[in-house]
């Protein structure tokens, strides 16, 4: 229950206190987050799969299981990619969060994601009993995969706001004509939680450029999540094109059909 | 730990020590540089390609910034600014430490491209990218050591923008010379191409030539 409860804390954001977060800490257990991390992918992962079974002729069951591993793990294989990236660009920037810090905030993050992913669970069950045609499945879930992806982004961007406002590097002052312009008057140095903001956006936006990126490849490397009716089951398919021209061509589809 | 250093600024890094980690800042840039090298080189599978680019990129790197500190101690000297060169190149060192540290960092993001696309020209244009990328962290390095440079003397912005003329004028070329760095899937393995040493200046204007007139 301990899982469900850390999970419950950091949707509502209550976990990560303001005080921990300007020191560097985030204090939540690293393996909960995993274990509820995992959980909640497979359960998305089952309720992706069901469509094959649903719709393959023989029914198709593989593609359960199959579905239920691979989405942990495409969020797994991209963390594993992005995050010596993500440490290093956000370490230069003045982060205050050391390295497994920096891994909890994104398993957090992740966290969130899945969480969201597994509530619209229902609804592509609901779904898969609802339509035969395939490419929408693909539309749908990719509209689920990003409007959950954008809201576990807001919550790393709440985060990485409070994190900023204490960087590392606080801006230089002259040692010597300390606050003191050229006539000796004392001057008011500029707000520094502006350009700290400053810092969490541009942090913020590679971030989001390089986890979304990685992210929709890997998923497009690690299909079929789904399962095409007429397809046989496989674990993997073979190397071809790339996702965003994928999801190009399948929305095509979707408007021509 | 020396790369948490490097990237705070902190203990041996500490921009208030005296003392440089040199042997240090070039043992990271080595091994940073050599890993990304051996990713970049990975592009056809060859285990000989990716020594080979992984030899080479410590070595663009390094070679490129020998070549151009005589210059730049000319022009430290002739703006006055020869009581902080130390300082200055102190900066220049961990900036290529950062910009090889950021390229191993990236290097992950470079394999999963890799084996997304058998596309050539894709991979060239990705590790450019990759190459930008990692100059980013290279330059927020080079600006925490010469801000207090530039605040002690405004002249060492003169010097910093002199430095980074030169030294990609010099490295694009340097690149060139020690090209392939990605090994075509078509052509051997090889340390160096035929006719390694032309001119990539010369080369980049024959390809605007053919690409104005076709």
């Amino acid at each position: 229950m301990g899982i469900f409860k850390d999970i419950d804390n950091l949707l509502r954001g209550k976990t990560l206190s303001q005080e921990g977060l300007k020191e560097g800490r985030i204090q939540i257990p690293l393996s909960n987050l995993i274990i509820a991390a995992v959980l909640m992918g497979a359960i998305y992962g089952v309720c992706m799969g069901v469509f094959s079974a649903a719709h393959h002729k023989p029914a198709e069951f593989n593609q359960i299981w199959a579905s239920a591993i691979k989405v942990p793990l495409l969020f797994c294989f991209t963390l594993m990619i992005t995050f010596p990236s993500l440490y290093v660009f956000s370490a230069l920037a003045g982060s205050r969060l050391g390295f497994v810090d920096t891994i909890k905030l994104l398993v957090g993050c992740i966290a969130v994601n899945l969480a969201i992913l597994a509530s619209f669970g229902l609804i592509t069950v609901f779904f898969t009993f609802s339509t035969e045609s395939y490419p929408f499945m693909i539309t749908l879930n990719t509209f689920f995969f990003t409007l959950s992806g954008i809201i576990s982004l807001g919550f790393l961007w709440k985060v990485l706001i409070k994190v900023f406002l204490n960087p590392a590097f606080p801006p230089v002052l002259n040692p010597e004509k300390e606050n003191e312009d050229s006539e000796g008057k004392r001057i008011i140095p500029p707000p520094i939680v502006e350009s700290q903001n400053g810092k969490a956006t541009s942090v913020f936006y590679i971030w989001m450029l390089i986890y979304g990126i990685i992210g929709a490849q890997m998923g497009w490397l690690l299909r079929p999540f789904i399962g095409k009716p007429e397809s046989e089951f496989s674990f993997f398919r073979a190397k071809e094109s790339n996702f965003f021209e994928a999801i190009f061509k399948t929305l095509q589809t979707l408007l021509e059909s | 730990m020396a790369v948490r250093d490097l990237l705070y600024q902190s203990g041996k890094h500490d921009l208030e020590r005296s003392q440089t980690p040199w042997l240090e800042l070039v043992l990271i840039l080595s091994v940073g540089g050599f890993i990304y090298g051996c990713v970049m080189g990975a592009f056809s599978i060859r285990f000989t390609q990716m020594l080979y680019s992984g030899l080479k990129v410590p070595f663009l790197l390094l070679t490129t910034s020998f070549l151009c500190v005589p210059s730049f101690f000319v022009i430290n000297t002739i703006l006055g600014l020869r009581d902080d060169f130390v300082l200055a190149c102190r900066g220049i060192v961990a900036a290529q430490a950062t910009l090889a540290l950021c390229l191993s960092s990236l290097a992950p993001i470079t394999l999963v491209l890799y084996f997304s696309s058998d596309n050539y020209y894709l991979a060239q244009l990705f590790n450019g990218l990759q190459f930008a990328i990692a100059t980013i962290g290279a330059q927020i390095v080079i600006h925490r050591h010469y801000r207090r440079l530039v605040q002690k003397n405004p002249r060492h912005r003169i010097a910093r923008i002199a430095w980074g003329m030169t030294y990609i004028f010099v490295g694009i070329q340097m690149g060139w010379v020690l090209r392939p760095f990605i090994g075509k899937p078509d052509m051997a393995s090889q340390f160096f191409r035929e006719k390694a040493w032309s001119n990539a200046y010369i080369e980049l204007y024959k390809i605007a030539q053919r690409f104005l007139d076709s």
